[in-house]
Protein backbone atom coordinates (compact mmCIF):
# COMPACT_ATOMS: atom_id res chain seq x y z
CA UNK A 1 0.00 0.00 0.00
CA UNK A 2 2.78 2.37 1.11
CA UNK A 3 4.79 1.35 -2.29
CA UNK A 4 1.85 1.58 -4.55
CA UNK A 5 1.06 5.59 -2.59
CA UNK A 6 4.30 6.33 -3.27
CA UNK A 7 4.57 5.01 -7.00
CA UNK A 8 1.05 6.85 -7.39
CA UNK A 9 2.41 10.07 -6.15
CA UNK A 10 5.79 9.44 -8.77
CA UNK A 11 3.79 9.37 -11.66
CA UNK A 12 0.36 10.83 -11.30
CA UNK A 13 1.32 13.75 -8.67
CA UNK A 14 2.75 17.11 -9.04
CA UNK A 15 6.25 18.11 -9.37
CA UNK A 16 5.97 18.54 -5.16
CA UNK A 17 4.83 15.18 -5.70
CA UNK A 18 7.92 13.95 -7.42
CA UNK A 19 10.07 15.51 -5.14
CA UNK A 20 9.53 13.79 -1.82
CA UNK A 21 8.28 10.82 -3.61
CA UNK A 22 11.91 10.64 -4.76
CA UNK A 23 13.69 11.76 -1.70
CA UNK A 24 11.64 9.90 1.11
CA UNK A 25 13.31 6.64 -0.10
CA UNK A 26 16.74 8.29 -0.74
CA UNK A 27 16.09 9.63 3.25
CA UNK A 28 15.09 6.37 4.71
CA UNK A 29 18.62 4.48 2.72
CA UNK A 30 21.00 7.10 3.35
CA UNK A 31 20.87 8.32 6.59
CA UNK A 32 20.73 4.55 8.42
CA UNK A 33 23.60 3.77 5.92
CA UNK A 34 25.45 6.99 7.24
CA UNK A 35 25.04 5.38 10.52
CA UNK A 36 26.06 1.79 9.86
CA UNK A 37 28.99 2.13 7.19
CA UNK A 38 30.46 5.03 8.56
CA UNK A 39 30.64 7.33 4.95
CA UNK A 40 31.82 10.43 6.43
CA UNK A 41 32.36 11.41 2.51
CA UNK A 42 31.26 15.48 1.48
CA UNK A 43 29.00 14.37 -1.61
CA UNK A 44 27.23 11.49 1.07
CA UNK A 45 26.69 14.45 3.42
CA UNK A 46 25.67 16.65 0.53
CA UNK A 47 23.51 14.37 -0.46
CA UNK A 48 21.77 13.17 2.94
CA UNK A 49 21.18 17.24 3.80
CA UNK A 50 20.02 18.09 0.33
CA UNK A 51 17.58 15.32 0.60
CA UNK A 52 17.07 16.09 3.99
CA UNK A 53 15.63 19.76 3.38
CA UNK A 54 14.15 18.96 0.18
CA UNK A 55 12.02 15.97 0.89
CA UNK A 56 10.13 17.43 4.39
CA UNK A 57 9.88 20.71 2.09
CA UNK A 58 8.29 19.00 -0.57
CA UNK A 59 5.85 16.77 1.36
CA UNK A 60 4.29 20.08 3.08
CA UNK A 61 4.13 22.11 0.34
CA UNK A 62 2.08 19.04 -0.96
CA UNK A 63 -0.07 18.15 1.71
CA UNK A 64 -1.52 21.60 2.34
CA UNK A 65 -2.25 21.99 -1.24
CA UNK A 66 -3.74 18.31 -0.98
CA UNK A 67 -5.30 19.31 1.90
CA UNK A 68 -6.95 22.94 0.24
CA UNK A 69 -7.37 21.68 -2.84
CA UNK A 70 -8.66 17.67 -2.22
CA UNK A 71 -9.23 16.79 1.11
CA UNK A 72 -11.49 20.30 2.20
CA UNK A 73 -13.92 20.68 -0.92
CA UNK A 74 -14.79 16.53 0.45
CA UNK A 75 -15.32 16.83 3.80
CA UNK A 76 -17.46 19.94 3.48
CA UNK A 77 -19.83 18.25 0.66
CA UNK A 78 -20.00 15.43 3.24
CA UNK A 79 -20.54 17.23 6.08
CA UNK A 80 -23.42 19.16 3.92
CA UNK A 81 -25.32 16.20 3.35
CA UNK A 82 -24.69 13.99 6.94
CA UNK A 83 -26.17 17.77 8.17
CA UNK A 84 -28.92 16.79 5.12
CA UNK A 85 -29.95 13.24 6.62
CA UNK A 86 -29.84 14.66 10.46
CA UNK A 87 -26.19 13.54 11.15
CA UNK A 88 -23.08 15.31 12.26
CA UNK A 89 -19.98 14.92 10.45
CA UNK A 90 -17.45 15.13 13.32
CA UNK A 91 -14.50 13.19 11.22
CA UNK A 92 -13.24 16.34 9.52
CA UNK A 93 -12.51 18.04 12.33
CA UNK A 94 -11.33 15.46 14.19
CA UNK A 95 -9.02 14.24 11.22
CA UNK A 96 -7.76 17.55 10.52
CA UNK A 97 -6.37 17.82 14.00
CA UNK A 98 -4.55 14.51 13.82
CA UNK A 99 -3.32 15.62 10.19
CA UNK A 100 -2.17 19.26 11.02
CA UNK A 101 -0.30 17.23 14.31
CA UNK A 102 1.45 14.75 11.97
CA UNK A 103 2.18 18.08 9.61
CA UNK A 104 4.00 19.30 12.44
CA UNK A 105 5.99 16.31 13.71
CA UNK A 106 7.52 16.24 10.27
CA UNK A 107 8.29 19.89 9.94
CA UNK A 108 10.21 19.19 13.62
CA UNK A 109 12.05 16.45 12.40
CA UNK A 110 12.68 18.54 9.03
CA UNK A 111 14.38 20.86 11.56
CA UNK A 112 16.22 18.27 13.56
CA UNK A 113 17.61 16.91 10.36
CA UNK A 114 18.51 20.05 8.30
CA UNK A 115 19.73 22.64 10.46
CA UNK A 116 20.80 20.76 13.49
CA UNK A 117 22.37 18.42 11.31
CA UNK A 118 25.51 20.03 10.43
CA UNK A 119 25.96 21.52 13.63
CA UNK A 120 26.44 18.35 15.22
CA UNK A 121 28.90 17.37 12.57
CA UNK A 122 31.36 15.84 14.86
CA UNK A 123 31.23 12.16 14.26
CA UNK A 124 29.09 11.29 17.28
CA UNK A 125 27.76 8.06 17.53
CA UNK A 126 24.75 9.56 19.77
CA UNK A 127 24.16 11.97 16.81
CA UNK A 128 24.59 10.14 14.14
CA UNK A 129 21.56 7.19 15.89
CA UNK A 130 19.13 10.29 16.50
CA UNK A 131 19.94 11.37 12.56
CA UNK A 132 18.84 7.84 11.64
CA UNK A 133 16.08 7.04 13.73
CA UNK A 134 14.60 10.39 13.09
CA UNK A 135 15.02 10.26 9.50
CA UNK A 136 13.57 6.43 9.46
CA UNK A 137 10.41 7.73 11.22
CA UNK A 138 9.94 10.82 8.93
CA UNK A 139 9.72 8.86 5.77
CA UNK A 140 7.84 6.07 7.35
CA UNK A 141 5.92 8.61 8.73
CA UNK A 142 5.49 10.44 5.50
CA UNK A 143 3.89 7.63 3.78
CA UNK A 144 1.51 7.29 6.31
CA UNK A 145 0.27 10.37 6.21
CA UNK A 146 -0.42 9.71 2.20
CA UNK A 147 -1.77 6.11 2.56
CA UNK A 148 -3.88 7.49 5.75
CA UNK A 149 -5.31 10.88 3.30
CA UNK A 150 -5.54 9.02 0.34
CA UNK A 151 -7.96 6.34 1.96
CA UNK A 152 -9.24 9.14 4.10
CA UNK A 153 -10.48 11.05 0.72
CA UNK A 154 -11.80 7.22 -0.58
CA UNK A 155 -13.85 6.76 2.12
CA UNK A 156 -15.48 9.92 1.93
CA UNK A 157 -16.28 9.61 -1.62
CA UNK A 158 -17.55 6.44 -0.99
CA UNK A 159 -20.11 7.54 2.17
CA UNK A 160 -20.64 10.91 -0.16
CA UNK A 161 -22.11 8.63 -2.70
CA UNK A 162 -23.68 6.53 -0.77
CA UNK A 163 -25.46 9.42 0.80
CA UNK A 164 -26.62 10.73 -2.88
CA UNK A 165 -27.43 7.18 -4.00
CA UNK A 166 -30.00 7.08 -1.14
CA UNK A 167 -28.71 4.48 0.81
CA UNK A 168 -26.39 5.34 3.19
CA UNK A 169 -28.30 6.68 5.75
CA UNK A 170 -28.58 2.77 6.41
CA UNK A 171 -25.10 2.22 5.73
CA UNK A 172 -23.71 4.73 7.75
CA UNK A 173 -25.36 3.71 11.04
CA UNK A 174 -24.39 -0.09 10.58
CA UNK A 175 -22.66 -1.70 13.42
CA UNK A 176 -18.95 -3.31 12.82
CA UNK A 177 -20.16 -6.90 11.46
CA UNK A 178 -17.49 -9.23 12.71
CA UNK A 179 -18.67 -7.56 16.17
CA UNK A 180 -21.68 -8.60 15.84
CA UNK A 181 -20.99 -12.09 14.62
CA UNK A 182 -19.07 -11.97 18.20
CA UNK A 183 -22.05 -11.59 19.68
CA UNK A 184 -23.50 -14.78 18.80
CA UNK A 185 -21.05 -16.32 21.65
CA UNK A 186 -23.44 -14.42 24.35
CA UNK A 187 -25.78 -16.77 25.85
CA UNK A 188 -29.20 -16.76 23.82
CA UNK A 189 -31.24 -15.30 26.65
CA UNK A 190 -29.24 -12.68 27.15
CA UNK A 191 -28.21 -11.99 23.24
CA UNK A 192 -31.42 -9.86 21.82
CA UNK A 193 -31.34 -7.86 24.55
CA UNK A 194 -27.96 -6.83 24.74
CA UNK A 195 -27.84 -6.59 21.13
CA UNK A 196 -30.61 -4.60 20.97
CA UNK A 197 -29.24 -2.09 23.96
CA UNK A 198 -25.95 -1.86 21.87
CA UNK A 199 -27.73 -0.71 19.08
CA UNK A 200 -29.92 1.38 20.53
CA UNK A 201 -26.84 3.45 21.88
CA UNK A 202 -24.65 3.33 19.02
CA UNK A 203 -27.44 4.57 16.39
CA UNK A 204 -29.03 6.91 19.21
CA UNK A 205 -25.98 8.70 21.49
CA UNK A 206 -22.47 7.39 20.30
CA UNK A 207 -22.88 8.22 16.54
CA UNK A 208 -24.69 11.40 16.41
CA UNK A 209 -22.04 12.41 19.20
CA UNK A 210 -19.01 11.35 17.78
CA UNK A 211 -18.46 9.39 14.27
CA UNK A 212 -18.77 6.35 12.82
CA UNK A 213 -14.72 5.71 13.33
CA UNK A 214 -15.23 6.42 17.11
CA UNK A 215 -18.65 4.84 17.10
CA UNK A 216 -17.39 1.73 15.45
CA UNK A 217 -14.67 1.74 18.23
CA UNK A 218 -17.04 1.81 20.79
CA UNK A 219 -18.96 -0.64 19.30
CA UNK A 220 -15.92 -3.04 19.49
CA UNK A 221 -15.06 -2.27 22.91
CA UNK A 222 -18.08 -2.75 24.68
CA UNK A 223 -18.37 -6.53 22.80
CA UNK A 224 -15.25 -7.17 24.14
CA UNK A 225 -15.39 -6.10 27.45
CA UNK A 226 -19.03 -7.81 27.45
CA UNK A 227 -17.91 -11.24 26.41
CA UNK A 228 -15.78 -11.73 29.16
CA UNK A 229 -18.12 -11.69 32.09
CA UNK A 230 -20.99 -13.46 30.80
CA UNK A 231 -18.64 -16.32 29.01
CA UNK A 232 -17.17 -16.98 32.80
CA UNK A 233 -20.58 -16.73 33.99
CA UNK A 234 -21.61 -19.22 31.87
CA UNK A 235 -18.33 -21.61 32.25
CA UNK A 236 -19.37 -21.42 36.14
CA UNK A 237 -23.13 -22.57 35.49
CA UNK A 238 -22.14 -25.39 33.69
CA UNK A 239 -18.98 -25.94 35.63
CA UNK A 240 -21.33 -25.68 38.88
CA UNK A 241 -24.30 -28.21 37.31
CA UNK A 242 -21.29 -30.76 36.76
CA UNK A 243 -20.14 -30.71 40.61
CA UNK A 244 -23.69 -30.82 41.27
CA UNK A 245 -24.32 -34.14 38.86
CA UNK A 246 -21.53 -36.05 39.92
CA UNK A 247 -22.00 -35.54 43.54
CA UNK A 248 -25.83 -36.88 43.17
CA UNK A 249 -24.54 -39.77 41.18
CA UNK B 1 -27.50 -45.43 67.88
CA UNK B 2 -26.39 -43.59 64.78
CA UNK B 3 -24.11 -44.91 62.55
CA UNK B 4 -21.55 -42.18 61.83
CA UNK B 5 -19.57 -42.88 59.01
CA UNK B 6 -15.52 -41.23 58.19
CA UNK B 7 -17.56 -39.35 55.40
CA UNK B 8 -18.60 -35.74 57.46
CA UNK B 9 -19.67 -32.90 55.19
CA UNK B 10 -22.28 -32.63 52.29
CA UNK B 11 -20.90 -35.01 50.16
CA UNK B 12 -24.50 -36.90 49.59
CA UNK B 13 -27.54 -36.00 48.18
CA UNK B 14 -29.93 -35.91 50.93
CA UNK B 15 -27.06 -33.51 53.19
CA UNK B 16 -27.47 -31.33 50.41
CA UNK B 17 -31.01 -31.18 49.85
CA UNK B 18 -31.33 -30.54 53.69
CA UNK B 19 -28.68 -27.35 53.98
CA UNK B 20 -30.63 -26.05 51.29
CA UNK B 21 -33.68 -26.32 52.48
CA UNK B 22 -32.62 -24.99 55.65
CA UNK B 23 -31.45 -22.07 53.82
CA UNK B 24 -34.71 -21.38 52.84
CA UNK B 25 -36.77 -21.14 55.86
CA UNK B 26 -34.54 -18.90 57.21
CA UNK B 27 -36.31 -16.24 55.10
CA UNK B 28 -33.31 -14.51 55.08
CA UNK B 29 -32.01 -12.41 52.32
CA UNK B 30 -28.15 -12.77 50.71
CA UNK B 31 -26.40 -10.27 51.79
CA UNK B 32 -25.86 -7.70 48.70
CA UNK B 33 -22.35 -7.34 47.15
CA UNK B 34 -21.35 -3.68 46.36
CA UNK B 35 -21.82 -3.65 42.72
CA UNK B 36 -25.66 -5.76 43.35
CA UNK B 37 -26.47 -3.28 45.40
CA UNK B 38 -25.56 -0.42 43.04
CA UNK B 39 -27.59 -2.01 40.46
CA UNK B 40 -30.78 -2.58 42.87
CA UNK B 41 -30.56 1.43 43.77
CA UNK B 42 -30.54 2.08 39.71
CA UNK B 43 -33.16 0.20 39.26
CA UNK B 44 -35.27 1.78 41.83
CA UNK B 45 -34.27 5.18 40.96
CA UNK B 46 -35.46 4.33 37.47
CA UNK B 47 -38.71 2.87 38.23
CA UNK B 48 -40.40 1.46 35.13
CA UNK B 49 -37.58 2.75 32.95
CA UNK B 50 -35.14 0.13 34.31
CA UNK B 51 -33.64 -1.58 30.57
CA UNK B 52 -30.05 -2.40 30.29
CA UNK B 53 -28.50 1.05 28.80
CA UNK B 54 -30.64 2.96 31.32
CA UNK B 55 -28.90 1.15 33.90
CA UNK B 56 -25.59 1.47 32.92
CA UNK B 57 -26.32 4.94 32.19
CA UNK B 58 -27.34 5.33 35.30
CA UNK B 59 -24.33 3.73 37.28
CA UNK B 60 -22.23 5.79 35.00
CA UNK B 61 -23.67 9.11 35.54
CA UNK B 62 -24.75 8.90 39.24
CA UNK B 63 -22.19 6.29 40.96
CA UNK B 64 -19.39 7.09 38.42
CA UNK B 65 -18.70 3.41 38.09
CA UNK B 66 -18.03 1.94 34.84
CA UNK B 67 -19.12 -0.99 33.97
CA UNK B 68 -19.58 -3.80 30.88
CA UNK B 69 -22.95 -4.19 29.66
CA UNK B 70 -22.27 -8.17 30.17
CA UNK B 71 -20.79 -7.54 33.76
CA UNK B 72 -24.06 -5.44 34.13
CA UNK B 73 -26.05 -8.40 32.41
CA UNK B 74 -24.75 -10.67 34.73
CA UNK B 75 -25.66 -8.88 38.18
CA UNK B 76 -29.30 -8.67 36.73
CA UNK B 77 -29.41 -12.31 35.93
CA UNK B 78 -28.12 -13.48 39.21
CA UNK B 79 -30.14 -10.60 40.87
CA UNK B 80 -33.00 -12.40 39.15
CA UNK B 81 -32.07 -16.22 40.06
CA UNK B 82 -31.84 -14.75 44.06
CA UNK B 83 -35.76 -13.57 43.28
CA UNK B 84 -34.56 -9.81 43.78
CA UNK B 85 -35.70 -8.52 40.62
CA UNK B 86 -38.01 -9.34 38.40
CA UNK B 87 -37.96 -9.09 34.13
CA UNK B 88 -40.61 -8.25 31.56
CA UNK B 89 -40.12 -8.24 27.70
CA UNK B 90 -41.29 -4.99 26.15
CA UNK B 91 -42.21 -4.17 22.94
CA UNK B 92 -39.40 -4.35 20.07
CA UNK B 93 -38.53 -0.80 18.51
CA UNK B 94 -36.55 0.21 15.25
CA UNK B 95 -34.13 1.91 16.54
CA UNK B 96 -32.76 -1.26 18.45
CA UNK B 97 -33.25 -3.04 15.29
CA UNK B 98 -35.92 -4.60 15.84
CA UNK B 99 -35.26 -5.88 19.30
CA UNK B 100 -36.95 -5.90 22.29
CA UNK B 101 -36.19 -4.49 25.69
CA UNK B 102 -36.28 -5.91 28.95
CA UNK B 103 -37.38 -4.06 32.17
CA UNK B 104 -35.92 -4.97 35.52
CA UNK B 105 -38.57 -3.67 38.41
CA UNK B 106 -37.50 -4.85 42.27
CA UNK B 107 -39.54 -7.03 43.93
CA UNK B 108 -40.25 -6.94 47.73
CA UNK B 109 -37.37 -9.97 48.46
CA UNK B 110 -35.20 -7.24 46.69
CA UNK B 111 -35.98 -3.90 48.80
CA UNK B 112 -35.97 -6.12 52.01
CA UNK B 113 -32.60 -7.10 51.28
CA UNK B 114 -31.60 -3.30 49.34
CA UNK B 115 -32.91 -1.92 52.44
CA UNK B 116 -30.32 -4.33 54.83
CA UNK B 117 -27.52 -3.63 52.93
CA UNK B 118 -28.15 0.05 53.12
CA UNK B 119 -28.52 0.02 57.08
CA UNK B 120 -25.84 -1.61 57.20
CA UNK B 121 -23.81 0.66 55.38
CA UNK B 122 -25.04 3.03 56.84
CA UNK B 123 -24.51 1.96 60.32
CA UNK B 124 -20.96 0.94 59.82
CA UNK B 125 -20.26 4.59 57.93
CA UNK B 126 -21.42 6.16 61.30
CA UNK B 127 -18.46 8.36 62.93
CA UNK B 128 -16.26 7.15 60.01
CA UNK B 129 -15.57 10.86 58.17
CA UNK B 130 -13.38 12.08 60.63
CA UNK B 131 -11.24 8.50 60.99
CA UNK B 132 -11.12 9.50 57.03
CA UNK B 133 -9.79 12.89 57.19
CA UNK B 134 -12.84 14.46 56.17
CA UNK B 135 -14.50 15.13 52.92
CA UNK B 136 -16.83 12.39 52.13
Amino acid sequence: MSARSLWCALREGEWFDKVWAATFPAIFILYPLDFILKLHTPWFHAMMYTTGILGPAAFIVGRYRFLTREFLPVYTRLETLCERVGMRCTIRTTRMRWLVNCVMLCMAFAMLLGVAGPIFWNRNLWVDGVRALASVCLSAGAVLIQVRLYSTVKEADRLIQCLEEGRGFGELRSVPHAARFILLLIPRRHREHLIGDLEEEFSSVVLPEYGLRKARLWYWSQVLTSIWPLFWAEVRRIAGIIVLWKSVR
Amino acid sequence: MPRFSSKIGVDTPSDLFYIVSMQSRTNRPDPLGEFETLVLMAVVRLGSEAYGMRIHHELESTARRRCSLGALYTTLDRLEVKGYVASQVGEPTPERGGRAKKYFQIKAHGERALKESYAATRRMAEGIEPLLGGGL
